[in-house]
């Protein structure tokens, strides 16, 4: 054993091994994959409506399904308390806590990607090229980058909000919560940690909610800062 | 014991691995403990279904990953049953016999007499005893023997004295049981019992811990390093 302390890399591996090595991890994450393949093969429209729905399709569901393994993961330390062993490897828990927002966005963003693609190429075999807008790489590289920026924003809310309440109860209840909440005040509807990833991602890939996507890219980053903040002196408890 | 914690739809060998990722330990050195504690063939099964001793066992592991030179065990007979504490008394003696250290922390007094090499009271917060456990003064040999007498003349001889114990047993200071068997097989005298009671942490904890108790006197070895304040302390030993 060396004296020296394991960097953010070596820590992003160690989350990763532990997301291979559970039992339900990776047949959820290969689960959502799956879902995804009867709405490929059923969903028929016209070049249009595929293409304005990129962004939800690839990144809508993916979005929330990463928020909620951003909980998971960072939960999971706490309820069977390896996050007490973890603290004698590694004392300072907000490097374990950044290896944790960046493994989950690593997964969330992988997800979108390969789903994206998936949906562009059924879109592409279905209506050609020019359908999909791949005469025009720039928009589809853009429609992309708002699905991963989105989907980051959504894991960091899920990481940090777990890593301030360290339980799935009181995380999703929060989280639900203010999901909830937020659909009654109107005018900040689509503003919320939780719905501002819908006000992003559930309109046409043609229009791009700018409000709710900056929302989301503060969300995540406030989350993830107060998780960083609460874990800054404590043992885990 | 250490935080016996793990994921319950974990491997043993992947929750290790998991926690030997940033210590920079090997998948080897993974094997090595696993076998060390006696788990190199459960290495594979989930640790949801692990028993309490098999938990203990990994938390032990766990904690062998650094190579430490020393392991700080609280109350780590908690929930073990007796081949479980056996077993954790042979691997201690075998850790100690590396040249390495155990601080042992526990209440029950019995187990540790048995395991300890030192003792260290602590009453309200100060150390109230810190002496090698066999000049604790409590410790002694018992032995029984029909021909308890002759024994007894044959040991004054070779310097042993010894006191009676019932009309065919004698009581010797601690550590002379090997000798006592040597003098009795060497004239030939059958014994029935021969036995070396460990030190009774319990008269010493509770002569230490009294209100305005001392050290007692006829302890030699045992340096008192303070007076107690509380009856109700932890005791540590290592």
């Amino acid at each position: 054993m060396t004296g020296r302390q394991a960097g953010v890399g070596v820590l992003v591996r160690t989350e990763l091994f532990k997301i291979a090595s559970s039992r339900w991890q990776p047949v959820a994450l290969t689960g959502i994959l799956i879902l995804h393949v009867p709405l490929m093969l059923w969903a028929g429209q016209d070049a249009a409506a595929s293409w304005d729905g990129l962004r939800s399709r690839s990144g809508l569901f993916t979005g929330y399904f990463t928020m909620a393994f951003g909980v998971l993961v960072v939960t999971q330390d706490y309820r069977y308390r390896t996050a007490v062993l973890a603290f004698l490897a590694v004392p300072g828990r907000r490097r374990i806590t950044i290896a944790q927002g960046i493994t989950v966005a690593a997964v969330g963003v992988t997800l979108s990607a390969v789903l994206f693609a998936a949906w562009l190429v059924v879109g592409v075999v279905r209506y050609g090229g020019p359908g999909m807008h791949l005469d025009r790489p720039a928009d589809v590289a853009g429609a992309y980058a708002v699905v991963a920026v989105t989907v980051w924003a959504a894991g960091a809310v899920g990481v940090g909000v777990d890593t301030l309440l360290r339980g799935p109860a009181g995380a999703l209840l929060a989280l639900g919560g203010c999901g909830m909440f937020k659909l009654f005040p109107d005018a900040t509807r689509f503003r919320g940690p939780v719905t501002a990833p819908l006000g992003v991602l559930a309109w046409p890939t043609s229009e791009l909610e700018v409000t709710s996507l900056a929302s989301a890219v503060c969300w995540g980053s406030l989350a993830v800062t107060a998780g960083l903040f609460a874990v800054r002196r404590d043992l885990p408890s | 014991m250490l935080e016996t914690g793990s994921h319950p739809g974990r491997s043993a060998r992947d929750h290790l691995r998991a926690l030997a990722l940033p210590l920079g330990v090997g998948r080897h050195q993974v094997d090595e403990v696993l076998a060390t504690v006696g788990l190199g063939a459960a290495g594979d099964r989930l640790t949801g279904g692990f028993s309490l001793g098999m938990r203990g066992r990994l938390a032990l592991a766990a904690a062998l990953l650094g190579d430490p030179v020393l392991l700080v065990l609280d109350e780590p007979t908690g929930g073990l049953d007796p081949e479980g504490i056996q077993w954790l008394r042979a691997f201690l003696r075998s850790w100690a016999a590396q040249g390495r250290t155990a601080l042992l922390s526990s209440h029950v007094l019995a187990e540790v007499a048995q395991t300890v090499d030192h003792v260290v009271i602590i009453s309200g917060g100060r150390v109230v005893l810190d002496a090698p456990a066999d000049r604790l003064g409590c410790g002694h040999v018992e032995v029984r023997t029909p021909a308890a007498a002759r024994l007894a003349g044959l040991l004054a001889a070779q310097g042993l004295v010894s006191t009676g114990a019932g009309h065919d047993g004698l009581r010797l200071p601690a550590g002379t049981a090997e000798q006592v068997g040597q003098v009795a097989a060497r004239h030939g005298i059958a014994l029935v019992e021969l036995h070396t009671h460990g030190p009774d942490l319990e008269e010493v904890y509770f002569a230490l811990t009294r209100p305005h108790a001392g050290a007692p006197d006829d302890e030699p070895g045992a340096s008192p390093a303070g007076r107690p304040s509380r009856a109700s302390t932890p005791l540590g030993a290592g």
